[in-house]
């Protein structure tokens, strides 16, 4: 890959995340997310990673943004946290301590590209001579995908579709009970309440069930 | 906030774009031996075209396109045909998810393997499709008509 | 320090990615912020990965037809980057928007009961300190208002 180029996305690719987390507007946040991971696809692409490109391309610059944009709508579109300096001052020690730690631990990776690296000379060699006189199928991503590591693509399967279970079960409303379509807990003495029950006793305020804290 | 769109000229567009983004979809899943592509991007291409309709067509017109039913239908008939297609090998004496083990009549194993991956790489697209529709379904609080 | 900034800059970029998304989690109030930052740690992982799958010398894992003989494709390792990381990175996204789909069906739960996503207000009521939330019409007013105000900001 041309240096430069990589560069230049990189230094893309930081302004857009400390842009997505700065701005207030969060649909504008969303955008700038949406081109951050678009940035991180052409730089798959650049590694020669087409595949992951690819997938990065329609899922992290395309359906995270829709998700994204569906979640505010129905929520807030203004960021309006309270500042609050304290935990700030705080957690910088933390971060700088976790950066120089991890820069540390980086002098002992290999040069990028080095086709001596211990990850090149391991068991992708196997893979990549064998995969068409196993699979007759030219792309190797593919057939490690679906067959040479399809006990892990099927693990993969099951996490997302008990993920979009989960997403359900966190936000269906009950069938049988046309006060609960109303966005309030209040005015639904036994829409929540059975939603409250694995949590400790509903309480007048009707969202019960006091969190750990 | 979800629903039909104001503009004509957004609504337009996107019901013309629908079709082609799941043409699109369909042959990223079969094209996956050959080039990028395959279950994962497929599915996702799909459950966008899927989407699209939802994001500015009427309620009705949208979801007669594609049910609300279809994402934790999609979800579970996906995964299910992975587990099967997964235990066949399992009754011919293979391994779980060995394809080739399955001795089909006329077909080398290698071949075998090759239709093994066709099958699991729809199982993928089905499943991903079902997810990501199930979650947008939920999210835009229209779960159910 | 010069020769780790002039030969592994990847990875000098790829960590202050790391720190940005660290800071979106652990500073930002705001919940969907911290979604962002999240999303953004993530990635930065995802780019640590690939690039550690690069050869020189290499091109894309899928395999080439063999000039010399028609039906048969090049084989050797050399020619082509490690397709073991690029099968991780994939499952890894789709699994990463799984989380983000289930994050963001949590903050839309807690937006109906709690009326706001800013994390200090959602805690201070979990911990019984904040006043009670005003009542339903009440609260939609308070928040129309609030968002008239802040549209023009």
């Amino acid at each position: 890959m041309i240096v430069p180029l990589d560069l230049v996305l990189f230094l893309v690719l930081i302004v857009t995340a400390v842009l997505a987390l700065a701005v207030k507007d969060l649909l504008a946040a969303t955008a700038l997310l949406a081109a951050y991971s678009l940035f991180a696809a052409l730089l798959f692409a650049g590694v020669l990673a087409v595949d992951v490109a690819l997938v990065e391309a329609a899922l992290g610059a395309g359906l995270t943004g829709v998700l994204f944009v569906i979640a505010i709508l129905a929520t807030t579109r203004h960021s309006s946290p309270r500042p609050d300096a304290r935990r700030r001052w705080a957690v910088l020690p933390l971060i700088v301590a976790f950066l120089g730690l991890m820069l540390f631990a980086s002098t002992g990776l290999p040069d990028r590209g080095d086709p001596d690296a211990p990850a090149q000379r391991g068991v992708s060699q196997t893979y990549l001579a064998d995969s068409y006189a196993d699979t007759e199928t030219p792309n190797v991503v593919t057939s490690l995908l679906a067959d040479y590591r399809s006990m892990d693509t099927l693990g993969e399967t099951m996490v997302i579709v008990t993920a979009a279970l989960a997403a359900a079960l966190v936000l269906i409303r009950r069938v049988d009970d046309p006060s609960d379509r109303t966005d309030d807990p209040r005015d639904t003495p036994g829409g929540d309440a059975d939603l409250d029950r694995d949590l400790g006793p509903a309480d007048e305020d009707g969202y019960g069930g006091r969190g750990p804290r | 906030m979800i629903g039909a769109y104001p503009s004509v000229v957004v609504r337009v567009v996107c019901a013309l774009l629908s079709p082609f983004i799941l043409m699109f979809g369909l042959y990223v899943v079969a094209h996956g031996h050959y080039g990028p592509g395959g279950g994962f991007a497929g599915g996702v291409f799909i459950a966008v075209g899927a989407i699209l309709p939802r994001l500015t067509l009427p309620e009705e017109l949208a979801y007669r396109l594609v049910p609300p039913a279809a994402g934790p239908l999609a979800g579970g008939v996906g995964l299910l045909l992975f587990l099967l297609v997964g235990t066949l090998p399992l009754l011919v004496g293979g391994s779980f998810l060995d394809y080739g083990a399955v001795e089909i009549a006329g077909l080398e194993a290698s071949r075998v393997r090759y239709l093994g991956i066709l099958v699991v790489e729809a199982a993928v697209g089905l499943a991903v499709f079902g997810a990501m529709v199930l979650i947008v379904d939920v999210l835009t609080g229209k779960d159910r008509p | 320090m010069m020769e780790l900034l002039l030969d592994r800059y990847i990875y000098v970029l790829v960590l202050v990615l790391l720190a940005i998304g660290l800071y979106g989690v652990l500073v930002k109030g705001d919940l969907v912020k911290k979604v962002i930052g999240l999303t953004i740690f993530s990635t930065a992982i995802y780019l640590f990965f690939i690039e550690g799958s690069l050869q020189e010398g290499g091109t894309a894992p899928v395999l080439m037809p063999d000039p010399e003989n028609p039906g048969e494709f090049l084989n050797d390792p050399l020619l082509y980057v490690d397709p073991l990381p690029h099968l991780l990175i994939l499952t890894a996204i789709v699994v990463g928007v799984g989380v983000v789909g289930v994050a963001l069906a949590l903050l839309v739960r807690l937006y109906r009961t709690h009326g706001t996503l800013d994390e200090a207000v959602i805690a201070d009521r979990l911990a019984g300190k904040a006043p009670d939330i005003p009542a339903a019409d009440e609260r939609r007013d308070a928040f129309d208002v609030e968002d008239a105000g802040d549209g023009d900001a």
